[in-house]
């Protein structure tokens, strides 16, 4: 059959049926190498993808924000945080793909002014096509894809302003709001004492056994440790480092130039100003100008300040006191010319420097200094000390790390070897901050298996930059359960007041049934030993001279019909507890006084209806929309 | 196939099968072409005319940022008029009823609002507008219209302001009962908690 196949297969006809097939073969293959080797996108979001590029992208923004605001990124769980990352830009291109449903779009020339808007890529105030180059290759961005992404932003930009500032609450909800807001309660309370009832209890022995044995595990000692420790610091290093009188010298030499302090000069001036675009023809009419108030001053003797005074009307003409005067600080010319003067009050011909021509005026002369090398002598030993300490230290430290982990099970080799003191801490536990202890390394390394099980010695920590220590365990005491003795005080406590608890719940009870039945806290005041009764003025929700506690129960009742009242049980803060009853709900003022007040809470309020539906807005199209992440490349 | 056939026989039946069929094929290509010519028109001529839209929305919320109240109500009117087939029209609207809102003419924000439900199929956009539109009916006391729109917010990510609305709704109709579980659900969805407390434990005893 391939035979006959081949046989009809010739002239044209071939030809034509070979061109047609070789044409989706072409195609299939360019597809693969457009692609550049495969899907890389973080997640799907319908139709559009987050690249890993833009997801690392946005996660290091993440955490450089983070760190602006003082947290300390690397104490948050990594992967919550790059999930709430990728959440973020899953959300945002729900926005876009939205927004571009809803046929929303920008010109290309709305998309021009906000680049050019952008203070990131102008220069003096205007847009710089340089510069937008150069900061886009900084960030990483090709320009096709920076503005693609810009122009989803603005339209996304688009739908959420309009959504948010379009949300609005009516007076009535801002009224409602208020009259809730400002509410007052009208009621009164009778307090019952723990204390009394805490006196009159009485605890027998069984009791206190039987609370000890039920309650084993919340009277254990905490697990403890005692250990040995060599220490390394610098600053104990260079204690031991003597400076002989050759390298102090020879340091003196090196920093003399350091050390000392120039010449400084302070000075006035004139200035005849030459604008930076001035032709020639100006440039030398501004200097014969300064010529000439030059010789006034020098061949006929005029006083320099007065030459200055009586010049000062024109717009050109400007001087004065400049002040001390630093080498390197001032225009060269200006400088050179200053400190070419030789004696306080001379001046100096017309100087030319960029702001035009100056006549310069010595006023005083501060003369430079170099210190002694007694003056400097104990601050340039310090450092030559510090310098050679820091060297050997780092030598030390590593012969530390090395010794004791070669012999990993004592300190002695080590402190043999680099002369230390093997020095010992105090029994700590996992709570302890004190000594050594107060180190989180060392606590944590001090618990850990290798050492506390094993008995080894720890790595070397560097707890601070300059200070190595090496620790192991020298005891252990294991958690224990502390003797009945140690905690009766404790359960004495406890259990008083359990049961004054419970017995003043049984009077409260018993208060409240009376007083549905008709009896007033008054009566029931009366009538009952250790209470108080308190009728305050009508509350606000904001009251501070009532307990928050019995002021929340207050405002938690259910209004009362006029004329009723309504109570209830409420504990106090000190563990008191009282009987409230609640005679009436005052509605608050609908409109506060402040007209300002009024439209900032109109404002606050419509911004968070409107964000909030704007949200939920968004929640609606992102269910509609496929979105398919890929766990395995957010790391 | 069954008959074999000479190259020749082959071109002979090519040639009178293009004859009867060719000028078929020939219309056909020529239509095509004409549809895709005009499809590309159209889409760049609706492009041009959405981003004319945006033009004016973008200089219309710079206005809203400005409080230049008759500058924003001008391009609103320029979008409801010329571009009323676009998204950017809806928006607009609903710019101006918040307008209309402060300047205390609720029934012209009523009337923007169902300008724009009118034109929007978006479901969630929907659900947006009705709750507004319930909003300004339940301040205007027209109870049962405000109802009706509730019942028709339809996406389950409003549940909680829908249910807090219709508790306001209820409550103003003095029917405590259904008020309270209606704050209640809000509550379970997730609404405003402080507000829906508030509202919650100040509803009057029913008897």
């Amino acid at each position: 059959m391939l035979l006959a196949i081949r046989e009809r297969l010739t002239g044209w006809v071939a030809y034509t049926i070979v061109i047609l097939l070789s044409v989706p073969f072409a195609l299939w293959g360019i597809n693969s190498y457009l692609d550049g080797g495969g899907p890389t996108e973080v997640a799907k979001v319908g139709k559009a993808e987050i690249s890993q590029n833009e997801f690392q992208r946005a996660f290091r923004q993440q955490l450089s924000m983070l760190q602006e605001q003082g947290i300390d990124p690397s104490r948050l769980d990594d992967q919550l945080l790059r999930r709430s990352v990728l959440e973020q830009l899953i959300n945002t291109r729900v926005i876009e793909q939205t927004s571009r449903v809803l046929g929303l779009r920008v010109s290309d020339q709305q998309l021009n002014q906000m680049i050019r808007s952008i203070p990131a890529f102008q220069d003096n105030g205007r847009f710089d096509m340089e510069r937008y180059q150069r900061r886009l290759l900084q960030e990483g961005y090709s320009a096709v894809g920076f503005e693609h992404m810009l122009r989803e932003s603005l339209v996304a930009e688009q739908l959420q302003q309009g959504m948010i500032e379009s949300a609005f609450l009516t007076d009535a909800d801002l009224q409602h709001y208020l009259s809730l807001q400002n509410q007052q309660r009208r009621f009164e309370y009778l307090v019952f004492s723990l204390d009394a009832h805490r006196q009159e209890v009485s605890i027998d022995e069984s009791a206190i056994t039987e609370y000890y044995q039920a309650n084993q595990d919340m009277f254990l000692s905490p697990e403890q440790v005692r250990l040995e420790y060599l220490e390394l610091t610098v600053d104990e290093l260079a204690a031991t480092i003597e400076i002989d009188e050759d390298a102090l010298q020879a340091e003196y030499q090196r920093r003399s130039a350091q050390l000392s302090v120039p010449e400084r000069r302070s000075a006035s001036h004139i200035l005849v100003r030459v604008a930076d675009e001035a032709d020639d023809s100006m440039v030398a009419e501004a200097q014969s100008q300064a010529e000439q108030l030059y010789q006034q001053i020098d061949t006929e003797g005029a006083e320099f300040a007065a030459v200055l005074e009586a010049n000062l009307t024109q717009p050109h003409i400007e001087g004065g006191e400049l002040g001390t005067i630093e080498p390197g600080l001032m225009d060269p010319g200006f400088e050179d010319a200053l400190f070419a003067l030789d004696e306080v009050g001379a001046i100096t011909p017309p100087v030319r420097t960029r702001f035009g021509f100056h006549i310069i005026r010595l006023d005083s002369i501060r003369a430079g200094q170099t210190p002694a090398l007694d003056e400097v002598r104990e601050e340039l030993e310090r450092d030559l000390r510090m310098t050679r300490a820091e060297r050997q230290f780092f030598d030390a430290a590593e012969t530390l790390a090395n010794i004791t982990f070669e012999q990993p099970d004592s300190l002695f080799p080590a402190a043999e070897m680099l002369d230390l003191t093997i020095r010992e801490s105090e029994w700590m536990d996992r709570s302890s901050r004190s000594g050594i202890a107060r180190h989180e390394q060392v606590r944590d390394v001090a618990f850990s298996p290798d050492v506390l099980l094993d008995r080894l010695n720890s790595p070397a920590l560097e707890i601070e930059p300059g200070h190595v220590v090496v620790v192991r365990v020298a005891d252990h005491q294991p958690a224990d359960t502390l003797a009945l003795e140690e905690v009766r005080e404790q359960i004495v406590e406890t259990l008083r007041d359990q049961y004054a608890t419970e017995r003043l719940q049984l009077e409260l009870e018993e208060a409240l049934t009376m007083a549905r039945e008709g009896t007033s806290l008054h009566t029931l005041a009366e009538e009952t030993a250790d209470t108080t009764l308190h009728q305050p003025e009508p509350v606000t929700r904001t009251a501070d001279d009532v307990d928050p506690v019995l002021l929340g129960a207050v405002f938690q009742l259910t209004p009362p019909q006029p004329g009723a009242v309504h109570y209830a049980i409420s504990e106090l803060s000190d563990g008191d507890q009282a009987l409230l009853a609640l005679h009436e709900v005052v509605p608050g003022a609908a409109t506060p006084e402040d007209e300002a007040a009024l439209a900032e809470l109109r404002d606050q309020l419509g911004f968070r209806t409107g964000d909030e539906q704007f949200r939920n807005f968004i929640e609606h199209h992102r269910e509609q929309l496929n979105i398919r992440i890929r766990e395995s490349r957010l790391q | 196939m069954a008959a074999n056939y000479s190259d020749q026989e082959q071109v002979d039946k090519i040639k009178d099968w293009l004859k009867t069929n060719g000028p078929g094929i020939i219309a056909g290509v020529v239509l095509g072409l004409i549809a895709i010519g005009g499809w590309q028109w159209w889409q760049s001529r609706t492009q041009a005319h959405a981003e004319a839209a945006s033009g004016y929305y973008s200089a219309m919320l710079e206005a809203v940022s400005l409080g230049d109240t008759s500058q924003v109500r001008r391009h609103a009117t320029v979008l409801a008029d010329e571009f009323d087939n676009t998204y950017y029209a809806v928006l607009g609207a609903l710019l101006v009823a918040r307008l209309d809102i402060e300047a205390g003419e609720q029934d012209a924000a009523i009337s923007q609002l169902q300008w724009a439900l009118a034109q929007t199929k978006d479901e969630a956009l929907q659900s947006v507008i009705r709750l507004r539109l319930a909003r300004v009916l339940l301040a205007e006391q027209q109870l049962d219209q405000a109802s009706t729109q509730l019942d028709q917010v339809t996406a389950v990510q409003f549940t909680a302001e829908r249910a807090e609305l219709q508790g306001d709704v209820y409550r103003a109709r003095e029917q405590l009962d259904q008020a309270r579980r209606a704050y209640e659900t809000a509550l379970n969805a997730g609404g405003g908690q402080q507000r829906l407390r508030w509202k919650l434990d100040s509803l009057p005893e029913t008897l």
